[in-house]
């Protein structure tokens, strides 16, 4: 049997094992934001998603917790998985705008760009279907740059109290934006 | 800023023309094995403190058994005395040999914890880096195909670890290396993943990932070893009817033990990150070596650096990526021939010293080497010196631009005694000896800093004459292997003399007694050996040497001199006394060889060192055969008059060469002909204060 046919069997057994878990706590807009999010910024990471949503679904806080190895024969360079950081990003906003969440960032943006971001969240599920009766959003006036700005900024907040590298937190929570209000994958 | 300006004062420009990876030394390699040596010789110790406590009592009633069985008389004329001494060491051997048994258990009970831990510890990383899942066939080729680009054989198994890993990393375990990338590495583009998978497989070519995790598995296993003879005697405390485990461990001896461990345990670990920085900072040049750098620069200017404290600067396992980025910028090398390297290596060859005697000298006790036994810890320290700061001061002289450009700062030749004499201090294998100093008296903590400097500076000099005669720019596998030999024979050397010299200041508290004494009639061994490895060394700067009529000019004019004082100047020697008379011939032979040295020194400087080492042998020579000229059968005494007075050469050009380095460095003196003039003028004072003073001087 060739080599890469055994290690793509072993890989999906491991992938099945890590995902078998179903989610059942995590807002179906917030998991189809970050697949589109995942899918326009970050397309490497798809193979894995699933793995990945199961495991931050079990213990969200334990998947964006990096291993302290301080392997002695290691690089140096700290190289993260991108797509929990969505899925943060995304549930934050998802339950936030929902008002699930008492959070005084998202509270901090204004009654309109909370009410715009909400439909939009909802349209997305509206395209899928979900929800048929939900108001087209495509001709409300999208937000200017400076109240995506200020969206970006919350998550971007969100994301560093998360111990997302400043870096990382800032592209993160601009792909998050652009997708949400852009309603197509890309970054 | 300040880390840029660090790095560049640490970095010396060796290219890869000047430095192939592939055949240069990595002083760092060294470092491991020396820290390795240094904490497997603490199981001696501890094996030594067990024997003692457990047969203590029955090797004690043998050597006294052995002692009363052949009493000395006052009749015994001396070669009774020596056979009975000789009888006594044979009679003591079996329980010697039972001694050094005991110890090299301690040492290899500490291996075989090891070497577990070596498998345990990587494993249990892997395992928390897990769930792990095999990388693709195309990650395993790049593997392979980087393994083969840097010559290497054994090709690592690429995997991916667990989605909260983010750091890549290598660990061996079960015969196979595995390097664990984290699965965020996907993201990255190809050639930096590329840089990332060759910075690890460097590792594993460098033989990195064995040496760290061979360092960490003794390093763990140090502490239970070291805990054992307090738990023996604990229990010897709650066994015995007589003694209490109070009793056992409230002697001052215990605390002064747990002091010392616990500063080579702290010690140890400090040097294995500050070796492994090191490594890192390799690691980055080989995995870029004739190719380009930009997609792991560009990795590298990822992160900012973060504000670190001394301390974790100290602790840290990698350099910070603003040194990383300067080192690698500068695509060259770093020396690691500054003060603080120099201290390192100092300090861990000093640990060695006095330790590996635990087992060598009790284990040469009635064996033919038994004559070499004192040389045993100096033979392993030169050894580890050599490879670990010998080849470092001549990587750092060979890719000094313009060649023969002083590439050795003073902090590199002081860094290193100042370790020794640290490590004399703290060694773990001193402790009960604090009060009576390093080997029973504290001339140690003098002769052996001050003559290994020596050695360091004899080294730089040797460097020195071979950058400004080699041909190519390249340095090849045996040229290092030829630099090994010549570093090794200097610190044996001058280990072995430093510790003749301390035993004899101490037996006599006189230090001319200790320089005349331990370098003309320092033992047979030490007689021939430094009398052998002063030709050769003396031979190799005759042949690095440029100029050489003015050096044999100089030398035959200082002969003359010497040998003209000699026979011209009134002396305080018995005629009728034979002995006495070749005695005086040795000295005007130290003579000769020491105004070369001071006229060579005057006029070139730390540069003169070099040619110091070619025409100072030279001219001892010159003037010790003249003296042959007195015997009916010179031939018969020829090995005599090169056995003394060069051994003594020796230690004069390993006492002042510290000295001498240090000195600026000095333009060729114009014109020729007046070095040869200045010779003479240096040899008078220097043979007339010997003839003033023989009288001191003979036996």
């Amino acid at each position: 049997m060739p080599a890469a046919l055994v290690i793509e069997i072993r890989n999906n057994v491991i992938l099945r094992r890590l995902s078998a878990p179903v989610l059942a706590s995590i807002d179906p807009e917030a998991v189809d934001l970050t697949r589109a999010v995942v899918e326009g910024c970050y397309p490497a990471e798809l193979d894995l998603f699933d793995a990945i949503l199961a495991q931050f679904e079990a213990d969200p806080d334990g998947l964006l917790e990096p291993d302290r190895l301080r392997a002695p024969v290691g690089m140096g360079v700290d190289i993260a998985l991108l797509a929990p950081y969505v899925l943060a990003a995304a549930t934050f906003l998802s339950a936030g705008l929902a008002e699930k969440l008492a959070d005084n960032a998202i509270d901090s943006l204004g009654q309109s760009i909370r009410d715009r971001l909400a439909r939009r969240l909802a349209a997305r599920r509206g395209r899928r279907g979900e929800a048929a009766s939900e108001p087209t959003v495509e001709s409300e006036p999208a937000l200017t740059v400076a109240e995506m700005d200020e969206v970006t900024v919350v998550i971007t907040v969100h994301l560093s109290g998360r111990g997302a590298d400043p870096a990382v937190a800032r592209n993160v929570a601009e792909c998050v934006t652009k997708t949400l209000l852009s309603g197509k994958s890309g970054c | 800023m300040r880390d840029q300006d660090t790095a560049v004062r640490e970095v010396r420009v060796l290219t890869a023309t000047d430095s192939d990876p592939a055949t240069a030394p990595s002083p760092g390699r060294a470092r491991y094995v020396l820290l390795v040596v240094v904490l497997l010789l603490a199981g001696a110790f501890v094996g030594n403190l067990l024997h003692d406590q457990f047969l203590g009592a029955s090797w004690r009633d043998a050597a006294q058994s052995c002692v009363t069985g052949m009493d000395q008389s006052a009749s015994d004329s001396p070669e009774q005395t020596l056979a009975k001494a000789e009888q006594r060491l044979q009679c003591q051997a079996p329980t010697e040999h039972r001694r050094a048994m005991v110890a090299l258990g301690g040492t290899v009970l500490l291996i075989v914890l090891g070497l577990i831990l070596m498998q345990l510890l990587p494993y249990r990383l892997f395992r928390r880096a897990g769930p792990v899942r095999p990388a693709s066939v195309e990650w395993q080729r790049r593997a392979k195909e980087a393994v083969r680009s840097m010559g290497g054989r054994m090709t690592p198994v690429v995997v991916w670890g667990s989605f909260t890993l983010r750091e890549p990393f290598t660990v061996r375990y079960l015969r196979r290396i595995r390097v664990v990338l984290p699965p965020g590495v996907v993201n990255l583009p190809e050639a930096q993943a590329n840089a990332i998978l060759r910075h690890e497989t460097t590792h594993v070519v460098a033989g990195d990932v064995n040496l760290v995790w061979l360092t960490r598995g003794v390093w763990w296993a140090l502490p239970p070893v070291l805990l054992l003879p307090v738990v023996t005697s604990a229990v010897e405390g709650v066994l015995a009817d007589s003694k209490t485990v109070s009793q056992m461990l409230g002697q001052p001896f215990w605390l002064e033990y747990a002091a010392r461990a616990g500063a080579l345990l702290l010690l140890a670990a400090l040097i294995s990150l500050s070796v492994l920085r090191s490594r890192e900072h390799e690691a980055d040049l080989r995995s870029v070596h004739g190719m380009s750098a930009a997609p792991l620069q560009a990795l590298l200017s990822r992160w900012p650096d973060q504000s670190m404290s001394r301390w974790q600067r100290l602790t840290s396992i990698h350099p910070s990526f603003t040194h990383r980025l300067t080192v690698l910028g500068s695509r060259d090398l770093i020396t690691h021939a500054r003060f603080i390297e120099g201290a390192t290596v100092g300090l861990l060859a000093a640990m060695t010293l006095q330790a590996s005697g635990f087992v060598v000298i009790p284990g040469l006790t009635g064996t033919p080497l038994a004559a070499y036994s004192l040389l045993g810890g100096p033979l392993l320290a030169g050894i580890l010196l050599a490879i670990g700061w010998g080849t470092a001061l001549w990587r750092a002289v060979l890719s000094a631009r313009p060649a023969n450009h002083p590439a050795i700062n003073r902090g590199a030749l002081l860094g290193l005694p100042a370790g020794i004499a640290l490590g004399l201090l703290i060694d773990l294998s001193r402790a009960g000896t604090t009060t009576s100093g390093p080997f029973g008296g504290w001339a140690m903590l003098v002769t052996a800093p001050l003559v290994v400097a020596g050695a360091g500076g004899l080294s730089v000099a040797l460097a020195s004459l071979w950058a400004t005669r080699r041909t190519t720019a390249h340095t090849a596998r045996w040229s290092w292997l030829l630099i090994a030999v010549v570093n090794a024979v200097l610190f044996t050397g001058a280990l072995w003399i430093s510790q003749v010299t301390a035993h004899l200041q101490t037996l006599s508290d006189s230090w001319l007694y200790a320089y005349v004494i331990g370098g003309m009639s320092g033992g047979e061994g030490w007689l021939r050996s430094a009398a052998v490895a002063l030709i050769g060394i003396s031979a190799l700067a005759w042949g690095w040497s440029s100029q050489r009529l003015s050096l044999i000019a100089i030398g035959v004019l200082v002969s003359a001199a010497a040998t003209a004082g000699r026979w011209l100047l009134p002396s305080t020697v018995d005629p009728a006394n034979p002995g006495q008379l070749a005695q005086l011939d040795w000295w005007a032979a130290v003579a000769a060889g020491t105004g070369c040295l001071l006229t060579v020194l005057a006029v070139r400087g730390a540069a003169g060192l070099g040619q110091a080492l070619a025409v100072a042998p030279f001219a001892t020579v010159l003037t010790a055969a003249v003296g042959l000229f007195r015997y009916t059968d010179p031939w018969g005494v020829a090995e005599i008059y090169l056995t003394r007075p060069l051994p003594l050469l020796a230690l004069t050009l390993l006492a002042v060469a510290l000295l001498a380095a240090l000195l600026p460095t000095r333009a060729r003196l114009e014109p020729r002909w007046l070095s040869p003039l200045l010779a003479v003028v240096f040899t008078a004072p220097v043979i007339m204060l010997i003839m003033l003073t023989i009288g001191a001087l003979v036996w």
